[in-house]
């Protein structure tokens, strides 16, 4: 190949080579930017929302957690739920208040239901909440498990944190 | 005076009024055809040709700019628009032997470095006033040319295009009007 082509070649890869790196500087400059606005944003956040850790077990051993999930100040047990997964429920109003039926299609039958529990970081221990998960009231750092089991529920529950 | 003299000063002027009249029309940023030009006198007529349509085009548009009095950077342009009108003439000089697709190609890759070359001179000029106010030099070389990197890019891209198509045949027509005697009737205006 003469040399002309060559030199020809070499410039245009130049031109590729500066635009590329300056390009690639751009879009790194706007990469920080944003991502500082991200930080920025979600320091705000913070105080106009918490975190929560949830735990879903299906009473065979399938579990998930949904770790630091973020939810609205003022967010209950039972909005988190929700906010994590296909979530069915009956109202029954007053003090019974709501009563979650079903998680992600396993519905609750004559035999099992859907039960919450609260881990309590200070007795290092899972409490069983008797009283509707919407009563509920979350604070930054809860951590809280529905389970699916046996209406006669025993001690310990079936799962550990 | 040579013959040529008074024709070549008419074209100068017409041509520069030709880009400052491109230049001041309404266009997407960054895509210009100032350069196109200049090259294409530069090929035709000469370095020195290409160099005083540069030179004037520049100037003036420091001036007439919608964005303004050029300032301190004018004299940045104004070396940034020599380097194409250079490169025209270097090319015109060298590419007798190429036609055709290969003369488009190599216009284009020309095109697109000799843009790049005057974006870097006006940069240059840009972090230099940048400098001026108290910034660290290599802080404003590096900020200007980052948050030109875009605009860089649609200038190249465009005139790449740009040279690529339109520079063979418009040299050729140019070489044609200005072949000489056979094309200028020397002959009055009143007949």
């Amino acid at each position: 190949m003469e040399r002309r082509v060559f030199t020809y070649i070499a410039l245009a890869l130049l031109v590729w080579g500066i635009s590329g790196t300056a390009t690639a500087g751009y879009y790194f400059v706007q990469y920080r930017m944003y991502w500082n606005e991200y930080r920025h944003l979600s320091n705000l956040m913070e105080f106009v929302s918490l975190r929560v850790n949830i735990l879903v077990t299906y009473g065979n051993g399938t579990r998930a957690w949904f770790n630091n999930t973020v939810l609205p100040i003022n967010a209950t047990a039972f909005t988190a739920i929700l906010a994590v997964a296909d979530v069915k429920y009956e109202d029954y109003g007053g003090d019974a208040g709501i009563l979650v039926t079903s998680i992600n299609g396993l519905a609750g039958d004559s035999t099992h239901g859907w039960f919450y529990w609260f881990w309590d970081a200070e007795g290092l221990e899972w409490v069983y909440q008797s009283y509707s998960c919407a009563a509920r009231i979350l604070h930054g750092g809860d951590t809280f498990a529905f389970t699916y089991q046996s209406f006669g529920i025993t001690w310990p529950p079936p799962f550990s944190p | 005076m040579q013959p040529q003299a008074p024709r070549q000063l008419v074209l100068l002027t017409v041509l520069t009024a030709l880009c400052i009249g491109l230049q001041l029309s309404p266009r997407p940023p960054n895509v210009e055809f100032t350069s196109l030009i200049v090259f294409l006198v530069g090929a035709v007529f000469g370095i020195s040709f290409g160099v005083s349509l540069a030179f004037l085009v520049m100037f003036v548009n420091g001036f007439l700019s919608p964005w303004g009095f050029a300032g301190f950077v004018l004299p940045f342009q104004v070396a940034g628009m020599v380097a194409v009108g250079i490169g025209g003439g270097l090319h015109g000089r060298a590419s007798s032997g190429s036609h055709g697709a290969r003369l488009c190609v190599e216009t284009a890759v020309l095109g697109a470095f000799l843009t790049l070359v005057y974006d870097m001179v006006t940069n240059l000029g840009v972090a230099a006033s940048y400098a001026l106010t108290g910034m660290p030099l290599h802080l404003a070389l590096a900020s200007t040319f980052i948050s030109g990197a875009l605009f860089s890019v649609i200038h190249v891209v465009s005139n790449a295009a740009v040279f690529g198509v339109v520079f063979v045949p418009l040299s050729n027509a140019l070489r044609r009007l200005s072949g000489g005697g056979e094309n200028w009737k020397e002959e009055s205006l009143l007949t």
